[in-house]
């Protein structure tokens, strides 16, 4: 029998290294979460025993934990695919001093995403389309040869993937998905190049009963990612509060302007420029991250735009749940939970688009 | 580009931004070609002040000599630059504001009668206009030297205003609050240094100012919540603030 | 590695023009440049010092096209090319982008113009367009106010605009000032003082914000449809190619996607504070 594409294999949680192993030997670095130190970032991997298999992340808002145990869930840090992707701080030419432009070179070697999670891809498809004209993005995405998601069995503290509809199982744009049912996996194939890979690493095609809890186990995840209003719902709220300065006011009531929800969002890309010389003629250019809380943000020479923090905090919310959607037709917040988790005030974003929900202005 | 004439005024203050901005003007040898040192006290005997292109104010004024020197000084200069955190916002010195004049003086002269200071501690720009502020215990030398280059080419910088949180989180440093629980005055600090403290896994206690343009009162007192539930007591927390915010905490407080 | 598409064209100022106090307009030199529309900007980069996106306000065909970029000294790089650029300076540019007037689509239409201070300039090339394709155009109207007289853009052109057949010129000044004949107000207040047929006009706005919302409410007001009136918006831009993020106004990327928008496009955004 032939094998075919959305067929489901399953094999023992140890052939994830021969998958791994595989990716290496076609001359790939295989990015994934990981340990350095006792951090939890993402980076490069070489083994089963890399991956945070033996972890799980314990989020709330405003808190992270990684505690060691055996058959743990990890879910992800505060980085994310974007990290990668989007380089945080770069500079992107220099000029010289008769006015000739010196470009910059950025070594990206041909990788592979390993094990990013259902709102990391979901969140890479929003920037391929909010980011289609920045080259040093696209290059960089031009070199991903693989992405090989882990679907979330269960959902961690902060996570409301189930309500925006970008988890916890995938449906498109991966090579393989694979779902942790203790020491089974189940894999599931979405593309050609993803046949080829399974079939090299020898999966066997996935019994009904294996099938049968994936299904279970995928269905009460979902249920519990669901942790917000559907998201059609929230939007047609967040429509209606938009003009209610209020409501922003009171939302943002313990933001400090921090920016560490931008900077941890999978989908946030804006960026500033600086600008540097030297005396010899010398000069260059350097784009960073920019989030919009930041005071600057919605400032020009003169004046400025949204001067006030509840400003610049309900374009953020507004940004993702409205915007993105009318820029690029996706949901602009994949429901992560980073920047609930990452919050050093533990302001809950679930609980600011619930309360839209049904708010009355004063 | 052109040649700048600089004066360099030291006020109350430990000297440590001086060091900073002398070690990055050593370093720049050609950066100091084009400037002219019309005055500075610690490296010249001259005492006179004469009209500059530019004047760095260091330290904070807790006397009125050096509130008129000031004025002088600003009078006398196209731009004037506020340097330093004492500068900026006051200083570590500020931590003696409120307190019984007498016995803070005490505590450090055996002859309290030949100290003469104002009760208040003033930054640069209660007294005068400010054009650009580096603040930051100790200042950061190389952006400084970055402005001075620019300064030269006949050009300035606008500033971009963001707390310490967006530098730390682009140096890709993960969150010692969120992560490790401990208290951090990143998240209501300026940017500027580097993420410093926290590139060392400690928090950071806010040297280079609060970032007031957006945390007021209220925002402050939600804040010091956070911090006291990951064991910052209120005191600490109130002193890192006096020592390195004192002028925007005595500011009406806005609502951003 | 490079983002390519920021990398600049070099060009050479070849004049510079004083216009009002802080404003100069910069004739600069590019080769191969290519040819903008009426209402389309530059983003200009000052060597080490950064880059400020400018409106286009004349341009010249060629093989050496010719822009003209009419600058305010407001920030620190338009500070930087008021005080130390001049003949001979080298400028980068990219460009042209955005979505400029138009003017093309509305054939045929009564043509009402209103501009305000600084606003001026990216409808100076359109003006030009008009008096250029006159036969293509019905009644046109200019609507111009400033603070000031001093401070009128190409007051050097006036003369020429009032030679354009079947137009009605006005302009309009804020403060009181001796000698001067015209209206003193805001120049929306002159919209009451033109006859224009509503069902056949089309309106193109540039000046501050608020300006511009009075003049379009006006005009709604006055019955022409809010997919007639055009206003050029201003924001925080800075890459011009819409990566950066920073002048989106609600979903709109002001630099891709404007800057000159329909009102029926723009106003559910422009009338919250703070949006």
């Amino acid at each position: 029998m032939s094998r075919m594409l959305g067929e489901y294999f399953e094999g023992s949680v140890l052939l994830l290294e021969n998958l791994i192993l595989a990716l290496k030997e076609q001359g790939l670095r295989v990015l994934s979460y990981k340990l350095e130190g006792d951090l939890p970032v993402i980076g490069e991997v070489s083994r089963l025993s890399d991956l945070l298999i033996d972890y799980t992340d314990i989020q709330s808002p405003g808190s992270y934990r990684l505690a060691k145990e055996v058959k743990g869930v990890f879910r992800h840090t505060q980085y994310s695919p974007k990290h990668l992707l989007h380089y945080p701080t770069q500079v992107i030419y220099e000029i010289s001093d008769d006015f000739e432009i010196i470009r910059t070179k950025d070594d990206f070697p041909p990788s592979v995403l390993f094990g990013i999670k259902p709102c990391d891809l979901a969140a890479i498809e929003v920037l391929d389309k909010v980011l289609e004209r920045d080259d040093v993005y696209q290059a960089r995405r031009a070199r991903i040869e693989y992405i090989v998601v882990e679907e979330c069995v269960e959902p961690g503290g902060t996570c409301f993937c189930g309500s925006i509809g970008t988890g916890p199982a995938v449906a498109k744009g991966y090579d393989i998905a694979y779902a942790r049912l203790g020491d089974q996996v189940l894999f599931k194939v979405g593309s050609e190049k993803g046949l080829k890979l399974v079939e090299k690493v020898g999966l066997t095609p996935a019994s009904d009963e294996t099938l049968r809890r994936y299904n279970e186990a995928l269905n009460e995840a979902r249920r519990k990612a669901s942790r917000i209003p559907p998201f059609n719902v929230v939007v047609r709220a967040l429509e209606d509060v938009a003009v209610a300065e209020g409501f922003w006011r009171e939302a943002s009531a313990r933001c400090v302007g921090c920016t560490n929800c931008n900077m941890v969002c999978p989908t946030c890309f804006c960026t500033e420029f600086s600008d540097y010389a030297d005396l010899s003629g010398k000069a260059w250019r350097e784009r960073h991250w920019f989030g919009c809380l930041s005071f600057t943000y919605g400032q020009v020479a003169g004046q400025h735009f949204r001067p006030e923090l509840f400003m610049r905090y309900r374009h953020f919310v507004l940004h993702k749940f409205l915007f993105y959607q009318r820029q690029v037709g996706l949901p602009g917040c994949v429901g992560c939970g980073r920047c609930i988790t990452w919050c050093p005030m533990g302001i809950d974003l679930r609980e600011v688009v619930s309360r839209a929900v049904g708010y009355v202005g004063r | 580009m052109r040649k700048l004439s600089v004066s360099v005024l030291k006020l109350t203050s430990c000297s440590g931004c001086l060091n900073e901005v002398l070690y990055s003007l050593v370093a720049r040898a050609e950066l100091l070609r084009y400037l002219n040192i019309s005055y500075f006290t610690e490296l010249q005997d001259s005492n006179a002040i004469e009209d500059v292109d530019v004047a760095i104010v260091e330290g904070s004024i807790v006397n009125s000599e050096q509130e008129e020197l000031v004025k002088q000084v600003r009078e006398k200069s196209r731009v004037l630059i506020a340097l330093g955190t004492c500068a900026v916002f006051g200083g570590v010195q500020s931590l003696r504001a409120g307190e019984d004049l007498r016995t803070v003086v005490l505590a450090s002269y055996p002859n309290p009668d030949h100290i003469k200071v104002l009760p208040e501690v003033k930054s640069v720009d209660s007294v005068v206009n400010v054009d650009y502020r580096f603040s930051g215990c100790p200042a950061n030398g190389e952006a400084l030297a970055r402005f001075l280059v620019k300064l030269v080419m006949g050009g300035s910088e606008s500033p971009i205003v963001e707390s310490l949180c967006s530098e730390c989180k682009r140096k890709g440093i993960l969150c010692v609050t969120v992560f490790d629980g401990k208290p951090c005055l990143g998240p209501i600090t300026l940017s500027g240094c580097g993420a410093l403290c926290p590139s060392f896994r400690r928090g950071c206690y806010g040297c280079y100012g609060l970032n007031a343009l957006i945390v007021d009162r209220e925002k402050l007192e939600e804040f010091s919540k956070v911090v006291e539930r990951l064991g910052m007591s209120r005191e600490d927390f109130m002193a890192m603030l006096k020592a390195f915010s004192y002028s925007s905490l005595t500011k009406s407080s806005s609502s951003r | 590695m490079s983002v390519d598409k920021l990398i600049p064209m070099k060009g050479r100022v070849t004049k510079v023009v004083d216009e009002a106090p802080l404003v100069r307009t910069y004739h600069i030199v590019v080769n191969g440049f290519p040819t903008p529309l009426p209402g389309q900007f530059d983003v200009l980069y000052v060597k080490g010092m950064g880059e400020v996106v400018i409106s286009i306000s004349n341009y010249a065909a060629g093989d050496r096209s010719l822009v003209e970029h009419t600058v305010r000294a407001v920030g620190a790089v338009t500070n930087y090319i008021y005080t130390n650029v001049g003949v001979g300076s080298y400028l980068g540019i990219r460009g042209p982008y955005g979505r400029g007037w138009p003017i093309r689509e509305f054939e045929g239409h009564d043509v009402l113009v209103i501009g305000g201070g600084i606003g001026l300039a990216p409808l100076r090339a359109l003006i030009k367009h008009i008096a250029e394709n006159r036969s293509l155009y019905g009644h046109f109207i200019l609507l111009y106010g400033a603070r000031r007289p001093v401070d009128m853009l190409f007051k050097y052109e006036y003369e020429e605009y009032s030679k354009i057949p079947n137009s009605t010129i006005l302009f309009s000044i804020d403060i009181p000032h001796t000698g001067w004949k015209g209206y003193v107000g805001f120049v929306t207040d002159l919209i009451d003082r033109v006859k224009f047929n509503p069902q056949n006009t089309v309106a193109f706005v540039c000046g501050p914000e608020v300006m511009m919302k009075v003049a379009a409410d006006k005009l709604v007001k006055k019955g022409v449809k809010e997919d007639r009136v055009f206003l050029s918006l201003e924001r925080r831009c800075r890459c011009g190619i819409g990566i950066c993020g920073t002048c989106q106004l609600g979903h709109y990327f002001i630099c891709k996607d404007g800057p000159v928008f329909s009102y029926q496009d723009v106003k559910q955004y422009v009338t919250v504070r703070g949006l």
